[in-house]
């Protein structure tokens, strides 16, 4: 009785943990779609690039320095939102940097654009640091239910199996024996 | 009859024009194919001296650029060195904008709580500093600095502090530093008995600086207010009422606005460049236009003094067009759109 109660356990923990899996399927999926997101981002992050080095080098090294050194800095909060106990990362940015300097628009626009792409590489990266933590888990998972299924509960299940056929062999020969001691029981009353 | 001093000088200032590089020479520079074949080129010119010193294993364009700019510097105060009277007044006020330009970089430090080195400030030879840069550089509020320059023409900053924190922008602070260097050397030209032609340089590089500033902050869509609080108040061809205008209409109206002056075609070909995005080709069309404009005062007055700031003028476009030879080189910019940006 006890075995089969841990077996009819270990059945409902085999379904919760595949409610699990299919949950974090569903949210790698979904993060997945998203991972094109980054040749975009790359590609864009090329053309402003091309745009800052002609800025770079019209303005001059010493310069641009100088104009980076007056812009605040970008300050960001990192959250986690936990899916079925996996962490997603979650960057807020709290303070935009404020690009100060107005004389040299190309330069201006460039920290604007670059501003602009690094909140986007941040979403990036939070993505595929949450793709890469959901793998992980899938894998995990993946493997407690195969050992579950493939190993555990076939133990189980033999196991009971065994002392059923052992109990109603038991049960057989006790009917036998009733059976036997009846019929003698009725010899000698004859 | 011209004084002997300012023939001297006008003369000394003929000569040195001969050690500038010429378009052919920065046509053998952009066909280098790196930033030795440019220093290569360069042990043949003035920069000999100081470039033969660095190691050309790992080669950096910063280094190169403290090396153009140290000429710079060089050469503007050699012609300081040997004048005196009102033409070293002149000449001091004019070089004050290498004063003003380490000013700045040690406002935009102190501004964003980082710690500014020697090394990012143009060297002034020491007999020419006026300030003392190294307690300068080791502020670190708004406020020390405008104590240190409390004894210095630069002691209107303290007042602007206020407004400065309210907009919690630097443009007010830079803005007070470019006025109280174009003022003082504006005012100092009218000691001069050439100040017409030296107004007219200084004069348009005032206008363009206004015009370019406007279309600027136009493009950021900063408060008109503030952008009357950018311009300098010194006229040259722009009249208040224009730059008032210029100042409330949209980026796109900007052609529009009659102003009855040269710039004209200039704003309008500027405004179109914004528009297409080109706003690296739009900032190279204003300094085209003012090196030009300086090209052309010294081709028109060799006899004049304006011909001496036509030099200086002529020099920052030397140190500007082999600062943006060495990054391209560096940064691997095409040579057609480096050719682009180079002021010849």
């Amino acid at each position: 009785m006890k075995l089969r109660a841990s077996l009819e356990f270990i059945q409902n923990g085999l379904s919760i943990l595949k409610l699990k899996r299919d949950r974090l399927a569903e949210e790698f999926n979904s993060l997945l779609k998203q991972m094109g997101r980054r040749d975009k981002a790359e590609e864009q992050l090329m053309n402003i690039y091309s745009g800052f080095k002609l800025a770079l080098a019209r303005i001059g090294d010493s310069e641009t320095h100088s104009a980076a050194y007056s812009t605040s800095r970008m300050k960001v909060k990192v959250l986690e939102r936990p899916i079925m106990n996996v962490a997603i990362p979650k960057i807020l940015v709290e303070e935009k940097p404020i690009l100060s300097i107005v004389g040299d628009l190309s330069l201006h626009q460039a920290g604007v654009r670059l501003q602009g792409i690094i909140e986007e590489l941040l979403e990036i990266a939070c993505i595929e640091t949450g793709i890469e933590r959901l793998a992980y888990e899938l894998t995990l998972v993946n493997r407690k239910i195969n050992a579950i299924e493939k190993t555990v509960i076939p133990v189980y299940q033999d196991q009971v199996k065994y002392i059923e056929a052992f109990l109603s062999d038991e049960e057989l020969e006790d009917f036998t024996r009733i059976k036997q001691f009846k019929s003698i029981s009725r010899e000698k009353r004859t | 009859m011209r004084n002997a001093p300012a023939l001297f000088l006008i003369s000394r200032t003929h000569g040195l024009k001969a050690h500038l590089l010429k378009s052919q020479d920065y046509l053998r520079l952009l066909g280098t194919s790196d930033l030795k074949g440019i220093v290569d080129y360069l042990l043949t010119t003035d920069y000999s001296s100081e470039l033969s010193r660095i190691p050309t294993e790992g080669l950096m364009a910063s280094q190169l650029e403290q090396v153009f700019y140290k000429k710079l510097s060089e050469r503007w105060h050699f012609l300081l060195g040997i004048t005196s009277g009102n033409m070293r007044e002149l000449l001091e006020a004019h070089n004050a904008r290498l004063e003003v330009e380490n000013l700045k970089r040690i406002v935009r430090a102190v501004h964003g709580e980082e710690k500014a080195s020697d090394a990012q400030l143009i060297s002034i030879p020491r007999k020419y500093q006026n300030m003392n840069f190294s307690a300068l550089l080791r502020t670190k509020k708004m406020t020390e600095v405008a104590d240190l320059l409390k004894e210095t023409p630069y002691k209107g900053l303290g007042e602007l502090l206020v407004e400065y924190e309210r907009y919690n922008s630097l443009i007010v602070l830079e803005t007070q530093l470019d006025k109280v260097y174009y003022s003082d050397f504006w005012l100092k030209t009218a000691k001069s008995s050439d100040r017409k032609r030296i107004r007219a340089l200084i004069g348009t590089e005032i206008d363009l600086r206004n015009l370019q500033l406007m279309i600027s902050a136009k493009y950021m869509k900063l408060d008109p207010q503030l952008i009357e609080r950018m311009i300098i108040d010194l006229r040259y061809k722009l009249r208040k009422n224009a730059t008032t205008r210029l100042a409330n209409v949209d980026l796109q109206e900007i052609p529009n606005v009659p102003l009855w002056t040269p710039y004209s075609q200039l704003l309008h070909t500027a405004v179109e460049l914004v528009d297409e995005g080109r706003l690296v080709d739009m900032e190279t069309l204003f300094s085209r236009y003012l090196y030009s404009y300086a090209e052309k005062m010294s081709a028109k007055c060799p006899t004049n003094l304006a011909y001496v700031f036509s030099y200086l003028t002529l020099c920052l476009r030397e140190a500007k067009n082999l600062t943006t030879l060495v990054i391209g080189k560096q940064t691997k910019i095409r040579t057609e759109n480096l050719r682009k940006l180079v002021l010849f």
